[in-house]
């Protein structure tokens, strides 16, 4: 439940923490005895990881370095 | 007296004796399979190895068979066991360990005695194999910089997963000094943590090429490693140790890059399955688990429409009020503008000339107001409104 209550991270390299963490979001509306204020809250939380996962993935870029051997 | 064995005596004896040398008890056997109809019915496989004068009866248990290559009669194969006399029978055999039907060479035997050996030590345990991450971050490629290996990997992540970093550390993956280099490139991978997973890989190639990834260098560099290594190295049915030995393996370099990335696609309809089983589960809650929502929005939706009603009635009398003083103020400028205009046309000079007032200036043109501007003998013009006369100061009295 904390994690929930967490911020919500923006940067891309959270893509992974964002997708579990809306996951979870998921299956406590789905399964949790959730207060009205709760219920609202994680969904408004839920929408925002929905907008932020989505952002991420229509401005992925692949960065290709290459390591200069010394 | 003559010494008398039972038959059985005998058969322990020789086999104590065989016991005692320890080749005959991890030999190693080339030769072409025959007698072999396929597995018994329990699953153990009896068979005999031969070359062109001699002949083995071999055993291999069914427990044994992991790891070994399939084999039919006439294939040439390579065993590894131990020798035993089967009493019962009476006959010599070979208890088969493994059996690879590949490379008969002498470089394909010391291939097997290291994976063997390796294998013994614990390297290619499955319960030491290091998980790969789901999402990775960052992906170091060891690769050669000018290879299609490099260029499938890139367009396959490209295509499936644009959200990691690849890192490629340019590296010999054939030729003389291959081993130093892929050595050398894990070591810098681990030391400058480059990559959350190692990607080794390579293209198809001769047996020769793909030697490397048999040496036992890499294959301990890999074991080493940790950050965990994915292997991609030659075609589907190319083996090599480092394959066995890394965390795991993609056939090709396409399908190493394949298992490492999640794809684009299939994230999105997983992100787009969340939200729509957010928004059903979110109005689910609000309509059944708290139904005094329904009657604030019933209520809201009376108290509203009259408030608005209202409202609406008192920009209008507002508006009415404001277009009313707007009018009055206007007018009232008009009325002020009319006056003025009347004032100004009394000022007129034309008019005024008519009713015989008259200007006075001097030849600068300049407008006489006072006696003071004027001398004595001075010319000045009176303009009215008819004509000019030229006149002449005669004298000058003030007033």
């Amino acid at each position: 439940m904390s994690e929930i209550n967490s911020e919500v991270n923006k940067d891309f390299e959270d893509f992974e923490e964002n997708l579990l963490l809306l996951q979870k979001i998921v299956n406590e509306l789905e399964n949790q005895d959730l207060s009205l204020s709760e219920t609202i809250k994680f969904y408004e939380k839920g929408q925002l990881l929905v907008k932020q996962c989505n952002k991420a993935l229509e401005q992925a870029q692949l960065i290709i370095t290459n390591y200069e051997k010394i | 007296m003559k010494n008398i064995f039972e038959v059985s005596s005998l058969l322990a004896n020789l086999n104590n004796l065989i016991d005692q040398n320890i080749y005959l008890k991890d030999i190693w056997i080339q030769g072409e399979v025959t007698d072999y109809k396929g597995p018994a019915y329990s699953g153990h496989k009896y068979f005999s190895i031969k070359d062109e004068n001699s002949l083995i009866k071999c055993v291999f248990f069914k427990f044994a068979h992991i790891g070994s290559d399939d084999f039919l009669d006439g294939d040439k194969i390579l065993i590894n066991g131990e020798i035993e006399i089967y009493s019962p029978a009476g006959n010599l055999q070979l208890k088969v360990r493994s059996v690879k039907k590949h490379g008969l060479g002498d470089i394909s035997i010391e291939i097997e005695r290291l994976r063997q050996r390796l294998e013994q030590e614990g390297l290619f345990d499955t319960h030491r194999k290091r998980e790969i991450p789901l999402f990775p971050q960052t992906i170091c490629v060891i690769t050669s910089e000018n290879s299609s290996a490099w260029e499938d990997i890139k367009k396959v992540i490209t295509m499936r997963y644009p959200l990691v970093n690849l890192i490629l550390i340019p590296t010999l993956m054939q030729g003389e000094n291959c081993i130093e280099d892929v050595c050398n490139s894990i070591d810098i991978a681990n030391k400058e943590s480059l990559g959350d997973i190692i990607l080794l890989s390579r293209g198809g190639g001769s047996e020769e090429d793909l030697m490397p990834f048999n040496s036992e260098e890499i294959v301990r560099y890999i074991f080493s490693s940790k950050i965990p290594v994915v292997t991609g190295i030659g075609h589907e049915d190319d083996n090599t140790l480092s394959d066995y030995v890394a965390d795991t393996r993609g056939l090709t370099p396409t399908g190493a890059a394949q298992i490492i990335t999640p794809d684009i696609n299939d994230l999105r309809n997983e992100i787009s399955s969340f939200s729509l089983n957010m928004q059903k589960a979110f109005k689910y809650n609000l309509e059944f688990k708290f139904p005094e929502i329904e009657k604030v929005k019933i209520k809201l939706q009376n108290i509203y429409p009259r408030k608005i009603e209202v409202l609406i009635r008192n920009i209008d009398q507002l508006e009415f009020n404001l277009n009313g003083k707007l009018s009055d103020y206007v007018n009232t400028k008009i009325n002020k503008l009319e006056y003025l205009k009347h004032s100004i046309s009394i000022f007129n000079i034309t008019e005024m000339s008519k009713k015989g007032y008259a200007l006075v200036e001097n030849q600068k043109k300049r407008i006489i107001k006072s006696v003071n501007q004027v001398e004595k003998g001075e010319k000045l013009k009176i303009l009215l409104s008819d004509g000019i006369l030229n006149s002449k100061v005669e004298n000058k009295i003030k007033e």
